[in-house]
């Protein structure tokens, strides 16, 4: 009984002395008059009868006298925030430089499945047959020309000479047809079904095999003739390969090779922890392209966003990728420089999954068996049913709940808010809003009044049925944006539509990877489908991955005609112009059918320390938010 | 009032124990009969059979439920079908389906991966070809230093003050302990990380923000990389352990045992160390063995704020991955870290407290 009078006694004390601290701390209330002139600057959305959209801004100047007779209350003194404190000076000895970055794969010189082959080249340890220009020219890398033939059955490669492997590890002579032969042949699931290299199915879709013709040509079969073949899987900044020693697999074997890396970048492996960190190296020679700058760069993975933050501001790291875009702006403030490094900006969309289209294979005919009892059975109010007789009316309703969910998007608010004005609105997945290929006519308007009319307009007038919308892999690394990117969407959604139940989805991967696989998938898609890259010229063929071409791997949830109808054309196209006018008009069909909502153009940004690097100009990568290590320009 | 030679009343209620032993022995009588012996052979080899043969039980069963439910998330060859392109080629599925035995049926499946761990191999990882066994090797290491560090921490931080609270009982030292307790039960463990950075790294330059400065020959660095992460892990735990030590001292304290020694003129610190405390330390030491397995199965968000490369992240990416040959050498490990601390508790109670035994 003590202890709970002693108790109470000090609760009772507590809650006395709050008000006394307050009155202590304020002044005595008084009443004051306040006079203010407001000056007040109002926007004013006038709709018209007429079906044109007037968007008018109208200043209006009025003086308004406010009388506030009010009884002070103590307000808490504001507490000064400290502005970051500059750019620190680099912990690093000169020459050396730290990357935070997401995630460091398996570095593995053979037998990847994932990303480390692909990072190896976009660091400079590996090196392609080809890159590309700022300007979306094709660079011959390790290749120094070719022939295609006249029949598109098969292109020969001319190889570079005098360019050397990594030789810390061994002297293991110069680069050489042999070693493009073995290389691709290595990974292409044509001529060796084991492989699980990143593109294996790619090179298998695209190659039978690879052949050598003489000391400097290698001969590579197309299966099936994609314009693509250079600027994208030949490509070291797309999905090309980088290329390994055979002298290495022969004179060390393959588990050695698995372990050690021998490729021909400024670069060369000195340790390399899967999901820790990778230690490259200058090359003790002269390079045949560039001399790096950097002795040492360690590419340390730091899986948390604001633990990359603090590196950054602490001085133990130069460099951090997939930083949130809401720290950029104070890291740039202090000092730090924030740049786009590859210009691989990501368009974020929502892809309304279910909308399985197709009813035969595109590439081998068979029957999909869409026709059947399993088609159409969802009832989803995004999912049209094409098939004749089926639903009358359907796919028009369909059609317009997709509008109606379009159109209830504010996309200016998204990059003015989440992306912190770093981002630009975007419209359609293939298309860059800032690229001049883009027509305005592509823009999909913020106008709820007409999302909630074209929401009326189908079996679900008040939008009562359930929608999910899966976040998918961040874009640009994981710096968060795309998760908060759907749950603003899920809120707009919500605000027209307060009946409508919205689950945003933010399970892994694999968890949604097998619907993806199987094309059972009926959940939305929010990302992008691996075609928004900002940097993918717009005359390629596109929608690989929403079409039943790719059937056995990934897809986004779609599989419409439209698109593997042009995707066939377009890649068979050698004019340009013809090719651009194929894809115009497929954006314009996907546009009306509203099958891909964009929302916003993420950029991937690279944050550095200008008291480490004076300047980096890396060439544009498809998927990459960093690369050319070698071009990095140090400060000191 | 008569006494028995240990000090203990004779009526008095027994401090609690998993004892099975009679009540009406003393304790002289109990350890000389326990002590004989041939009786402690049998009762050990006995124990040990039994432990063993659950041990294993134990190891198989968690192996084959993770072996079972990896399944669960589909092929695991759809690890394969990254996004953006082709995916796996029919050929390249059934090519692999025969290298991996994935074509067997699941359990033959199982037993094939048992033969081979029973053979010292635990497979190659699907993501990289790389055998499970080194893969485990490269981070175990950052695991364990980090994890016994923080289990000293928590230990020789939590169970003193635990020991300080009960004794000061309703002093400023008491309200202090409590207070640690209730901020490290209270406060999440990634807030604790964050903060400690934002505060030591950030505004005063006193510890590195994150990562393990393998490469750096200057031990001091190493040790400061370590101070955060130790902390930040071993806090909770310290926690808890303040709390079960206090309130195990406080019982005892209150024992007539303990009354009687201070009647007898002991010293306070022979009635604190030597009656009071070896009777409370039977509760923080159940929890002890298990909070240092804990510790050593790595913790994900630690490992993810620290950039620590230990085992628990990787665990974690394993399942995201359906890395199945990853995931199961790891719970493999995991099980077996479990089965070894388990053990090892109850062989501290029986250095703790003579009087249990477990036939």
């Amino acid at each position: 009984m003590e202890f709970i009078r002693k108790r109470l006694l000090l609760a009772f004390a507590l809650l006395a002395a709050v008000p006394m601290v307050i009155a202590a701390c304020s002044s005595d209330p008084e009443i004051v008059e306040v006079t203010r002139q407001v000056e007040v600057t109002k926007e004013v959305e006038v709709e018209v009868t007429k079906e044109v959209q007037v968007e008018v801004t109208r200043t209006v100047n009025q003086q308004v006298q406010v009388v506030v007779t009010a009884t002070p209350i103590p307000t808490a003194t504001a507490i000064p925030i400290a502005p970051l404190a500059p750019a620190p000076a680099p912990v690093n000895p000169a020459g050396t430089l730290s990357i935070a970055v997401f995630d460091v794969g398996a570095g593995t010189g053979i037998g990847s499945s994932q990303a480390p082959v692909e990072a190896m080249q976009y660091w400079g340890v590996g090196e392609g047959l080809f890159a590309m220009d700022p300007g979306g020219t094709i660079l011959n890398r390790l290749a120094t020309g070719f022939t295609l033939a006249s029949d598109l059955s098969y292109v020969d490669i001319d190889i570079r000479s005098g360019v050397k492997f990594h030789n810390s590890k061994g002297d293991f002579g110069d680069f050489s047809v042999d070693d493009v032969v073995w290389t691709m042949n290595d990974g292409n699931a044509n001529t060796n079904p084991t492989s699980i290299h990143g593109q294996a199915g790619d090179f298998a879709a695209l190659f039978l095999s690879t052949e050598k013709i003489d000391e400097n040509t290698a001969r590579f079969h197309f299966n099936s003739f994609d314009l693509r073949w250079n600027g994208n899987f030949l490509n070291e900044q797309a999905q090309g390969t980088a290329f390994f020693s055979k002298t290495a697999f022969d004179t060390k074997g393959e588990a050695w090779l698995q372990e050690n890396i021998i490729s021909t970048g400024p670069y060369e492996v000195s340790e390399w922890v899967q999901d820790d960190r990778a230690v490259i190296t200058k090359v003790g020679y002269n390079h045949w392209r560039k001399n790096a700058n950097a002795n040492t760069i360690r590419v340390i993975e730091v899986p948390e966003p604001s633990t990359r933050v603090a590196l950054l501001r602490t001085g133990e790291v130069d460099i951090a990728g997939a930083i949130p875009l809401k720290d950029i702006r104070p890291l740039a403030e202090s000092g730090f420089k924030a740049e786009s490094i590859t210009r691989a900006g990501r368009v974020h969309e929502i892809i309304f999954s279910g909308n399985y289209w197709e009813e035969n294979h595109a590439i081998t005919g068979e029957d999909l068996k869409r026709t059947g009892s399993g088609y159409c059975v969802h009832d989803l109010p995004w999912v049209g049913c094409n098939i004749e007789g089926k639903q009358p009316g359907d796919m028009e309703e369909a059609r317009q709940v997709r509008w109606a969910l379009a159109k209830a998007i504010d996309r200016e608010l998204l990059s003015d808010t989440i992306l912190d004005g770093f981002g630009t609105v975007a419209s359609m997945e293939y298309v860059d809003t800032t690229a001049p290929w883009f027509e305005d006519r592509w823009l999909i308007p913020y106008d709820p009044t007409a999302a909630i009319e074209h929401m009326k307009t189908t079996a679900w007038p008040d939008a009562k049925f359930t929608i999910g919308i899966w976040t998918g892999g961040e874009l640009g690394g994981s710096s968060g944006s795309n998760a908060e990117i759907n749950d603003a969407i899920a809120g707009m959604w919500l605000a027209l539509w307060p009946g409508m139940d919205v689950q945003v989805f933010k399970s892994a991967y694999a968890i949604i990877r097998p619907g993806l696989v199987g094309r059972t998938n009926t959940i939305p898609y929010a990302g992008d489908c691996d075609e928004g890259s900002t940097t993918i010229p717009f005359d390629w063929p596109h929608g690989l991955t929403e079409t039943s071409r790719t059937r056995g791997g990934f897809g986004c949830g779609i599989e419409i005609p439209e698109i593997s109808d042009t995707f066939g054309k377009v890649s068979l196209e050698t004019d340009p112009v013809v090719r651009t006018q194929l894809n115009t008009a497929l954006v314009d069909y996907l546009y009306d059918q509203m099958l891909f909502a964009g929302t916003v153009q993420v950029p991937t940004l690279v944050v550095y320390n200008p008291k480490s690097i004076s300047g980096w100009l890396g060439t544009p990568s498809m998927f990459a938010d960093m690369n050319e290590f070698e071009s990095i320009e140090l400060a000191r | 009032m008569q006494t028995q030679a240990s000090g203990r009343p004779r009526n008095q209620a027994r401090p609690p124990t998993c004892s099975v032993f009679s009540g009406r022995e003393d304790r002289t009588a109990v350890l000389a009969r326990l002590h004989t012996s041939a009786t402690i052979e049998r009762h050990v080899r006995k124990y040990l059979i039994q432990r063993f043969f659950f041990g294993v039980l134990s190891l198989v069963a968690a192996t084959l439920i993770v072996f079972v439910l990896s399944r669960a998330q589909g092929d695991p060859l759809l690890l394969y079908a990254k996004p953006g392109g082709y995916g796996v080629t029919p050929e390249q599925i059934e090519a692999l389906s025969k290298k991996l035995a994935l074509d067997k049926p699941l359990i033959v499946q199982y037993l094939i991966w048992l033969g081979r761990v029973v053979r010292g191999d635990l497979g190659q990882t699907l993501l990289a070809e790389r055998d499970v066994s080194k893969v485990i090797g490269e981070k175990i290491g950052a695991t364990v230093q980090l994890g016994i560090l923080a289990w000293f921490f928590a230990t020789l931080v939590g169970v003193p003050l635990g020991v300080l609270s009960a004794v000061k009982r309703g002093s400023a030292w008491d309200y202090i302990g409590r207070a640690f307790a209730l901020f490290g039960q209270a406060a999440p463990v990634f807030f604790l990380g964050i903060i400690g950075i934002l505060v030591f790294a950030v505004q005063l330059h006193w510890l590195p923000a994150g990562t393990r400065p393998i490469h750096d020959p200057f031990w001091p660095n190493q040790a400061k990389s370590l101070v955060m992460p130790t902390i930040a892990l071993g806090w909770l735990p310290a926690a808890v352990y303040l709390r079960l030590t206090r309130s195990a001292m406080l019982e005892v304290l209150d024992s007539e045992y303990v009354k009687l020694a201070r009647a007898k003129g002991a010293s306070g610190s022979s009635v604190i160390w030597r009656h009071a405390f070896r009777n409370a330390l039977i509760p923080p030491i159940t929890v002890s063995a298990l909070v240092l397995v804990g510790f050593l199965e790595g913790s994900v968000v630690i490992e993810s704020v620290f950039a620590w490369p230990g085992i628990g992240r990787m665990a974690v990416e394993s399942i995201h991955n359906n890395d199945f040959p990853l995931l199961t050498g790891v719970i493999l490990m995991f099980a077996v870290l479990y089965v070894v601390g388990s053990f090892l508790a109850d062989v501290a109670y029986t250095m703790v407290d003579p009087r249990i035994r477990y036939d």
